[in-house]
């Protein structure tokens, strides 16, 4: 009998289709529930901050003075407004009364007459007509907006941290555990040494040695970074390499007069994909949180432009008053961070050919 | 011995939770050396440590006997002279005499020391000016020591706050013993020196300071607070949570987020103070080098609903610069005028705002200065089509950034006050003052400020006014934005001997318990 060239046959002697290694992985990931989830919920977000300007949101920088701090509602901001209003004199009211306190009774007028004004101009201002399902910020900035196009800032600065990260990383472990000797001591010991500088100090001198008048500090909190974040993927991948490069199937491509770089890339590198895929859908929640935690500094994106990072750290400030400026942009966050870990966790099994939770 | 040891341990929490009897928010890092101090938050602590001649009046904020036990001015104005009380000593016992003062002006003025403040007395005091620029002999400054309990200062002019002003940290002695002995160092606990009520126990730099009665200071049996604690933090959260559990008695300055339950408070306290917050242009720098971008841009603020809605404490909106003072008409700047604002602009050579260059606001990290800078951002955006970014940074380097290298086009400002006289404004913007980081220069405007120190009552506000009118109506050098207000939470049912004053010093002198 003769074997076609694309036919597979199993140890029965039977006639099988083909699997490629990627068509196997998929058919693991399907069945990895949590992952499934995971990648459904990354995709969503994906679509939503691309399609941020298209979606029918209110203005992330637009302030609406008459609107600053409301609650999440499903009514017309003029209506929510009125309420929240008419809650504080309530509040004065009773103050006034219990406790005596004259002293607030300037107040009090201010809060009626704000209530008069809105009360004059509901049916007519459109603005009043808006729904703010998220509640607005302290200038009155929509929430639901700047979560949205926060999450555009910081899953962009996950994505091309992750990306930079895993192109430097790759060459550099790739080209020191292939060539070895010398170059391998100097690519690594120089990683050694950017391991030891304090990443925090790094990326401060950055921002104030780069930063120029009237340059949004974004593009250098990227470079930044991405300068200290490939150093651990040039390790593993170099790791990654060292093993393989004695392997037999790269023996017979150099036996064959294939160049360095054709075996690093079109041999070696394949096989380490699964390893640099994984690692980079785990280190990605990595880079979001590194800037959350530079923008809680006060480093991060510069106003009026947020990040989910300092959407939480301005939240954080009046979470007992107003605590939806605080939960809303952490919930989804989190939300975000979870469904990435399980994608990546997923993806860790369904790659990994030694994985024991192979299914 | 674990018992022992446990009983120890309980002991020493119940003797360190004794240890102070006043615990005080200060809201920022303080320097403890007078030549050098600056900020709101140094002087709050200075005036515990330290004491000049006059000192200030807890509810006016005028100058009362400090140092000093009486005062004598000659007829021409132009000579004033202290006598010092026998009883007033260093902390370590030693007399504090005439010497002390003049070794104080000396190092203030030396223009080797750099000091920020030098140009308050060197604009008062005679030869004091060319001393500090290099250009004349300490020997011909007007400061004397005639014997160890007086001093006289000859003056440029019959400047009626004088003696007041001798209250402002500027003026203190400081102990000439210490200084050279520890150089820099002088001002750490175990070397400073101090004359005032309180002595430095502790300095943990970045967490507190803390003070601790003075027992050599003259007037030690009316000081009736023992120790007092102050921390540095600039959270306005945690500092108001800490002042919610009851861990502080007195927070200066409160959290703009959470100013609408703090508003509702009993212990609030507010007042109107001395003091203007502005945004100040460096008007060597292209595109603001131009009256008529800084005015546009001033005329682009809708300053009362800033203050209605975002810093909502009480502050002032306003178009002057100096705030509402007996006997003085304060000047305005453009207002509020977004039409006029265009075509300002447009008249600059940027018609709707085209190929108008980003700029950058800088401010110092806080949630109150971001919130007015993206405020004024989105104002300037919607009235003259024009975007500018922010840029916010740690205070002292902002302070450095703004004070020493002048390396921005818009930043953040406030200025407070040293004494209640409209001169404490104006002076700031003379050609080459320490305090003028926006760098304004007009010989016309110096002048008129000189001018004014020669003349009297009446004549001399008019001049100030005309200075007033130069610098704002006509080249409106800043925007001004609001006049502060005092905003202090202090139990006054608690603790007594604390007013909301008009220039916001506080003397823990005074103070004491219910």
């Amino acid at each position: 009998m003769s074997l076609e060239r694309n036919q597979v046959i199993n140890e029965f002697n039977q006639q099988v289709k083909p699997v490629s290694l990627w068509a196997d992985a998929w058919k693991r990931l399907r069945r990895n529930k949590m992952a499934l989830i995971g990648l459904w919920i990354v995709a969503v977000f994906a679509v939503l901050t691309l399609m941020a300007p298209m979606l029918p949101i209110y203005s992330n920088t637009e302030q609406e003075m008459k609107h600053i701090n409301l609650p999440p509602s499903f009514k017309n901001a003029g209506q929510v407004a009125l309420e929240t209003l008419q809650r504080k004199a309530n509040q004065i009211n009773a103050m006034i009364a219990n406790e005596g306190r004259d002293d607030l009774k300037p107040e009090l007028e201010k809060v009626m007459a704000e209530y008069e004004l809105i009360k004059a101009e509901i049916n007519v201002n459109p603005v009043h007509k808006r729904v703010y399902l998220m509640g607005t910020d302290y200038l009155g900035r929509d929430m639901l907006s700047r979560t949205i196009y926060g999450g555009r800032i910081s899953m962009l600065i996950g994505f091309i941290g992750t990306i930079t990260a895993v192109f430097i990383g790759i060459i550099i472990g790739a080209i020191a555990g292939y060539i070895g000797g010398r170059l391998d001591d100097f690519l690594m010991r120089f990683v050694d040494i950017m391991y030891g500088l304090p990443y925090m100090l790094v990326v401060i001198i950055l921002m104030a040695m780069f930063r120029k008048e009237g340059q949004s500090s974004v593009i250098i909190l990227f470079v930044a970074i991405a300068m200290v974040s490939w150093l651990t993927i040039a390790r593993v991948v170099r790791g990654q390499i060292i093993s393989l490069k004695n392997a037999e199937f790269v023996e017979a491509a150099r036996s064959m007069g294939a160049s360095s770089a054709r075996i690093i890339f079109r041999h070696l590198l394949p096989n380490t994909l699964g390893v640099i895929i994984v690692f980079s859908t785990l280190s990605l929640p990595g880079f979001i949180m590194s800037e959350s935690f530079l923008s809680f500094l006060g480093l991060g994106v510069s106003a009026p432009d947020a990040s989910w990072g300092t959407l939480v750290s301005e939240g954080v400030q009046s979470m007992e008053l107003f605590p939806w400026r605080l939960l809303v942009p952490a919930c989804v966050m989190t939300i975000f961070l979870f469904a990435m870990n399980f994608l990546g966790d997923g993806l860790r099994d369904a790659l990994d050919p030694q994985s024991k939770n192979r299914a | 011995m674990k018992k022992a040891l446990f009983l120890f341990l309980a002991l020493a929490a119940v003797v360190s939770l004794g240890a102070q009897d006043f615990i005080m928010s200060n809201g920022a890092e303080p320097t403890l050396d007078p030549t050098l101090m600056t900020d709101v938050a140094s002087t709050n602590v200075g005036i515990g440590l330290f004491e000049g001649l006059m000192a200030y009046d807890p509810k006016t904020n005028l100058g009362t006997p400090g140092v000093a036990e009486s005062y004598k001015v000659s007829p021409d104005g132009l000579k004033v002279t202290f006598i010092l009380r026998k009883t007033a000593t260093w902390s370590d016992g030693t007399r504090v005499t005439a010497k002390d003062f003049v070794y104080a002006m000396k190092r203030i003025l030396d223009p080797a020391t750099g000091a920020e403040y030098a140009y308050m007395p060197a604009m008062v005091i005679k030869g004091a000016q060319e001393f500090n620029e290099g250009k004349g002999g300490f020997e011909d400054v007007g400061i004397k020591a005639i014997n160890d309990t007086t001093v006289e200062y000859s003056l440029t002019g019959a400047a009626p706050y004088f003696a007041d002003m001798t209250a402002h940290s500027a003026f203190w002695p400081v102990p000439q013993s210490a200084v050279e002995k520890y150089g820099t160092d002088w001002t750490k606990p175990g070397n400073i020196l101090t004359n005032g009520p309180y002595l430095l126990k502790e300095w943990k730099p970045q967490e507190y300071v803390l003070l601790e009665k003075n027992a050599k200071y003259w007037d030690q049996k009316n000081v009736k607070i023992k120790s007092i604690k102050i921390y540095a933090s600039d959270n306005d959260s945690t500092n108001y949570n800490m002042y919610k559990n009851g861990e502080v008695d007195w927070m200066h300055g409160i959290a703009l987020s959470k100013i609408d339950e703090i508003k509702l408070r009993k212990d609030y306290q507010t007042s109107a103070q001395v003091g203007t917050y502005y945004y100040c242009f460096n008007v060597t720098r292209k595109p603001v080098d131009d009256v008529r971008v800084r005015k546009a841009l001033a005329a682009a603020i809708d300053k009362k609903t800033l203050v209605d809605k975002v810093t909502k404490g009480g502050q002032i909106p306003t178009d002057s610069w100096v705030p509402p003072m007996a006997g003085y008409v304060p000047q305005k700047g453009i207002g509020f005028n977004p039409e006029e604002a265009k075509k300002l602009l447009a008249a600059a050579g940027y018609p709707g705002g085209k190929d108008f260059p980003t700029l950058t606001i800088v401010y110092n990290t806080n949630e109150g200065h971001k919130a007015i800078a993206e405020y004024i951002q989105q104002q300037w955006k919607n009235n003259l089509g024009i975007d500018v970014t922010l840029q916010n940074m740690e205070f002292k380097t902002f302070l450095d950034l703004r004070g020493k290298a002048h390396d921005f086009t818009i930043a953040r400002h406030g200025w407070i006050g040293d004494y209640l006289d409209p001169n404490t404004m104006l002076d700031l913007f003379m050609t080459g003052s320490g305090n003028n980081d926006g760098l304004y220069a007009d010989p016309e405007y110096d002048k008129l400020i000189e001018n004014a120190r020669l003349a009297k009552g009446a004549a001399r506000m008019k001049i100030l006014q005309q200075a007033d009118a130069m610098y704002l109506t006509r080249d409106q050098g800043m925007i001004p934005i609001y006049h502060y207000a005092n905003q202090d939470l202090i139990d006054t049912t608690k603790w007594g001997g604390w007013y909301a004053t008009p220039l916001g010093f506080h003397s823990f002198k005074y103070m004491f318990k219910k």
